[in-house]
C-alpha cells in the first residue's frame, strides 16, 4: 500500500507542478541582459538602457531630443534641412513611441510606411540601381513650392484559409500604385514597401559577433532542413568596405550610425557628413542651398547613439504554464531556425551593450518568404523574394505602445498569428505544422511569441 | 482503500495549492477610482471647457470690438487648458496611440507659417484645420494657436484689432480641438472606445492590476521628468533670438503668461493621480493608499514633495505677478529652484514608489 502512495505522491508532483517539465533560463526573463527595463507599460519602449552610466545617460537624452524633433524648411535658426522632399519630418513620426505605426489604409496618410524604389542591375558597389529622376527611395512629401515624386494608392484582398481543425482565417494583402509622379515613372521600377521598425534593442544586435551571425549561414542548405540563411553583404561609405548587413527590412545597413544618416538623408531630407548630397540632387525639387552638412557630425553620432542604449523591456508571463507550453512548440515547429533564441555579444559600441546575454528571436540573416511576402526588389544579395528574420523581443506590447498589432514588412498582418500564416517559402514547412496545431496549441504559440 | 483516497485527495489539494501564488490583495478599488474619476472626469471637463471656449471664440467674433468678449475668450482658453495639463500626467492610451496629443498641443508653434496662412485666401474653417494633420501641421493649430491669435506675440493683442481671417482662425482652431477632445473622451467612454475598461478589467492590454499600477506610476514619473529635464531646462538651455540667455521660444504658453500654471497643473496631475481625486470628484482611493500601506513614510514623502513642487513653482520670480519669461532674465534662481524641486519628485518616484508598486 504505502509504495501506492508514494506512486501516487509522484504522479501528483508532475501533474500539479507542470512548470518543471520545460526549462526556462532565469536569464530568459531579461532578453536585453543587463540593458532589460523591469516595468511594462506604453512607455516600455522609450527607455534608456538600464545601465547606462551619468555620461551615457546624458548623451541618450541629447540623441532622444533630436529623435523627436521636427525639422524644418532651410534656412532656419535651428533643426534646419527638411526636405526639399521628404518622407516625415521626424523620426517619431515612423516610430511613434519607439514602436511602430500601423498598415496605413490609405495613400492620403502613408504613417511610417514608405517605399525604397530601383530599376533591375545594380550600383556600382552592388546595391540597387537609382531609378532615375527618383533614385532609390519614394519622397511622396515636398517643402512649399516643391514637388513630391508621387502619391500612393493602397487597395487591399483579402483570402480566406482555413487551420486543420476547420477554424478558418484570412490574410489581408495590400498593393500599391504610384500615382502622379513629377516625370513619367521608369517601366520597370521596382517598389518595396517598408515600415518604420520599432527601435529597442538595436545596440545589442549591432554587438553580436559577426562570426556568431556567419555561424549559422547555410547558403545552400547543406544540412538539407530547408532553410537557408545568408548574410547580407552591403557597402558602407564609412569604411568604404562591403560589409555584413545587420538592420533593415532586408538588411541593408551594417551600422546603426549609417543607419541614422540613411533615414535622415532619405527619409527627412537631410545631409550629413556621410550622406553629403541631397536625396533630390539632380532633380528638378533640389534647393541648391549648398548648406551641407545640413547636421553635424556630433548631432549624427548622438542620434545613432540613442538607437544604441535603448533598453529592451523584461518579459511577461515568462514562467506561464501556457507561455512554457507554446515554448515548446515554437522549437518542436522550428521557429528557432531563424528566430535564433540567444547570443552573448561581443564588445558594442558602448560597454552597455558589450557581453550581454540576450534573447532577441533572430538571426539578421536572410531567408527567401515565398512569393507571397515577395516585394521583387533586390537589395545588395537580397533576393525579391529574401527578407531579414525580424528580432521577436517587444513584439506582444506593440498594443499596449502603440494601439494595434500590425506586422510584417508593410504591417499586412493584424496579429501575430496572421503574421506566421504569411511564412512561406524557406518557412513553409513551419507554416504548414502550425496549421495542424489545435486552437488551444496555436493560443500557446501566439501566447509565448507575444511573451517575449 | 478508501481512507487513502480520501487521504491522497487531501494531499492533491494542498499539493496544488502550494503551486499558486499567494493570494494578493486587490488594487481595483484604486484603479476603478483613478480611472473614473480622475482620468475620464478630467477628459469630460476638458471636452465640456472645450466646447465653452468654442461658444466664447464665436461670441468674440460676433463682437470683435467688445473687450469682454476678448476677455472672456481668454478666459475660456485657460479654463481648457487647466484640465489638458491635468491630464498629461496619465499620456497614455488614445491620447497618444489616437495621435490626439500633437493634433492639441504641439509647442513651438509654427507662428511664421500661421501668419502666412492668416495672409493668404484659402478658405479657413474646421475641416481646413481637421486636415493640417501630422507632420508640419500640427504646429500650425491646438491651444497655442489659439493663444496666438487671443493674445498676440507680445501678449497684450487689445480687443478690436482683429482681422476677419483671425477671428475664422481662432473659431476653426477651437472648433477642432473640440473636435480632438470629444474624440478623446468618446475613446475612454463605456458607450464608445472603453478603454476605460482596459484599466478596469483584465485583458491583453494590462493583463493584472498591477500592470495599470505601473503604468500609473510610470505616468506620474514621466510627466515630473518631462517638466523638469524637458519643459524648464528648454528656456534654461534656448538662447533667443537676439542671444539674450533664457530661451524665450522655447518657453511654453509664453503669449498668455499662462506658463507657471501649466507647470502647476501638470504636477497637479501627479497629485490627483496619487491622491485619488480631481477637484471635487473622486473618493481618495488613489497610488497614496497602496504606498502608505506599505511604507508610511515613503507616502508622506511623496505628499510633502508634490506639495513642495507647486509651491516652488508658484514661487518663480517672487510673486504671482512676475511672469515665466521675465524670470527667465530676472530671477532664474527661482526657476532652477523649482527645477530641482520636480527633479527630486521625479527622483522618489522613478527610485522608490515604482520599485515599491513593481514589487507589489
Amino acid at each position: 500500500m504505502k509504495k501506492y502512495i508514494l506512486y501516487s505522491f509522484a504522479v501528483l508532483l508532475i501533474f500539479s507542478c507542470k512548470k518543471e517539465e520545460i526549462k526556462n533560463d532565469a536569464s530568459e526573463e531579461f532578453p536585453g541582459g543587463a540593458t532589460t527595463y523591469n516595468n511594462i507599460f506604453s512607455g516600455s519602449f522609450e527607455q534608456p538602457s538600464s545601465n547606462l552610466n551619468t555620461a551615457e545617460l546624458l548623451q541618450h537624452n541629447t540623441g532622444d531630443a533630436h529623435f523627436s524633433a521636427n525639422f524644418v524648411t532651410s534656412p532656419a535658426i535651428r533643426n534646419q534641412g527638411l526636405g526639399p522632399i521628404f518622407n516625415h519630418i521626424s523620426c517619431v513620426v515612423c516610430h511613434p513611441k519607439n514602436g511602430k505605426s500601423p498598415q496605413p489604409f490609405s495613400g492620403d496618410d502613408l504613417k511610417g510606411l514608405l517605399f525604397r524604389i530601383s530599376v533591375p542591375g545594380t550600383d556600382i558597389h552592388g546595391g540597387p540601381a537609382n531609378a532615375p529622376g527618383f533614385g532609390t527611395q519614394l519622397q511622396n512629401k515636398a517643402n512649399v513650392g516643391k514637388q513630391a515624386e508621387a502619391s500612393v494608392q493602397i487597395s487591399f484582398t483579402e483570402t480566406s484559409f482555413a487551420f486543420e481543425d476547420g477554424t478558418n482565417y484570412s490574410l489581408r494583402k495590400p498593393s500599391y500604385t504610384l500615382m502622379n509622379p513629377y516625370i513619367s515613372l521608369p517601366s520597370n521600377i521596382l517598389v518595396s514597401p517598408r515600415l518604420g521598425q520599432q527601435v529597442i534593442g538595436l545596440g545589442l544586435l549591432e554587438a553580436i559577433n559577426e562570426r556568431d551571425l556567419l555561424a549559422h549561414e547555410d547558403i545552400s542548405d547543406a544540412n538539407g532542413d530547408g532553410i537557408s540563411g545568408k548574410a547580407n553583404k552591403v557597402w558602407n561609405p564609412v569604411s568604404n568596405k562591403i560589409e555584413v548587413g545587420r538592420f533593415g527590412w532586408k538588411a541593408g545597413n551594417p551600422t546603426l550610425l549609417l543607419q541614422a544618416a540613411g533615414a535622415l538623408n532619405q527619409d527627412i531630407g537631410v545631409t550629413s557628413h556621410i550622406f553629403p548630397s541631397e536625396n533630390s540632387f539632380g532633380q528638378t525639387q533640389y534647393d541648391g542651398l549648398n548648406d551641407e552638412p545640413e547636421v553635424d557630425s556630433q548631432q549624427l553620432s548622438d542620434l545613432a547613439f540613442y538607437t544604441q542604449t535603448l533598453a529592451v523591456p523584461k518579459r511577461r508571463d515568462f514562467n506561464n504554464d501556457d507561455v512554457l507550453s507554446g515554448k515548446q512548440l515554437f522549437f518542436k515547429i522550428g521557429c528557432d531556425k531563424c528566430h535564433t533564441q540567444k547570443y552573448i555579444t561581443g564588445t558594442g559600441a558602448t560597454p552597455s551593450v558589450s557581453n550581454q546575454t540576450i534573447y532577441p528571436y533572430t538571426d539578421l540573416l536572410l531567408h527567401d518568404m515565398g512569393p507571397e511576402l515577395a516585394d521583387n526588389r533586390p537589395d545588395f544579395l537580397a533576393s525579391g523574394t529574401e527578407w531579414r528574420t525580424p528580432p521577436l523581443w517587444g513584439i506582444g506590447l506593440t498594443p499596449l505602445v502603440n494601439g494595434h498589432s500590425n506586422l510584417l514588412h508593410d504591417g499586412r498582418a493584424r496579429n501575430i498569428l496572421e503574421a506566421i500564416m504569411w511564412h512561406g517559402g524557406e518557412a513553409e514547412n513551419q507554416k504548414i505544422k502550425v496549421t495542424k496545431l489545435s486552437k488551444k496549441e496555436r493560443e500557446q504559440l501566439v501566447r509565448f511569441v507575444g511573451s517575449l | 482503500m478508501t481512507k487513502y483516497l480520501c487521504f491522497l485527495s487531501f494531499a492533491a489539494m494542498f499539493l496544488f495549492a502550494g503551486c499558486k501564488k499567494e493570494e494578493v490583495t486587490s488594487y481595483s478599488p484604486v484603479i476603478n477610482n483613478v480611472t473614473d474619476n480622475i482620468i475620464v472626469a478630467t477628459y469630460t471637463d476638458l471636452d465640456a471647457k472645450a466646447q465653452l471656449l468654442v461658444d466664447a471664440a464665436n461670441a468674440l467674433k460676433a463682437d470683435p470690438s467688445s473687450a469682454t468678449n476678448l476677455s472672456a475668450a481668454r478666459n475660456a482658453w485657460a479654463a481648457t487648458r487647466a484640465p489638458w495639463e491635468s491630464s498629461e500626467g496619465f499620456l497614455f492610451g488614445p491620447v497618444s496611440t489616437l495621435e490626439i496629443d500633437p493634433n492639441m498641443d504641439t509647442w513651438p508653434l509654427d507662428s511664421i507659417g500661421v501668419d502666412d496662412i492668416l495672409a493668404g485666401t484659402d478658405v479657413i474653417n474646421k475641416a481646413y484645420i481637421d486636415a493640417l494633420s501630422g507632420d508640419a501641421g500640427t504646429g500650425l493649430k491646438g491651444f497655442h494657436a489659439i493663444e496666438y491669435i487671443l493674445w498676440g506675440s507680445d501678449g497684450n493683442r487689445a480687443a478690436g484689432t482683429f482681422s476677419a481671417r483671425e477671428l475664422d482662425y481662432l473659431v476653426a482652431c477651437a472648433e477642432s480641438l473640440k473636435g480632438k477632445t470629444a474624440e478623446l473622451k468618446e475613446a475612454w467612454a463605456a458607450s464608445g472606445g472603453n478603454y476605460a475598461n482596459e484599466l478596469k478589467s483584465r485583458g491583453s492590454i494590462y493583463p493584472t492590476e498591477k500592470a495599470v499600477l505601473v503604468e500609473l506610476a510610470e505616468g506620474v514619473r514621466g510627466i515630473a521628468g518631462e517638466v523638469f529635464s524637458s519643459k524648464i531646462q528648454n528656456t534654461l538651455d534656448g538662447l533667443d533670438l537676439s542671444g539674450v540667455s533664457g530661451g524665450i521660444r522655447e518657453e511654453e504658453s509664453r503669449f498668455s503668461n499662462n506658463t507657471k500654471t501649466d507647470f502647476t497643473n501638470n504636477i497637479i496631475s501627479i497629485q490627483n493621480v496619487y491622491l485619488g481625486t480631481y477637484g471635487s470628484t473622486g473618493n481618495g482611493k488613489g497610488l497614496s493608499a497602496i504606498v502608505a500601506a506599505e511604507n508610511a513614510a515613503l507616502d508622506t514623502k511623496i505628499k510633502t514633495q508634490i506639495t513642495e513642487a507647486i509651491a516652488a513653482i508658484q514661487a518663480i520670480g517672487g510673486n504671482a505677478n512676475v511672469t515665466f519669461s521675465t524670470a527667465l532674465s530676472a530671477d532664474r534662481a527661482s526657476i532652477e529652484a523649482a527645477q530641482l524641486k520636480v527633479e527630486t519628485l521625479e527622483t522618489t518616484l522613478r527610485t522608490e514608489l515604482l520599485t515599491l508598486i513593481s514589487n507589489l
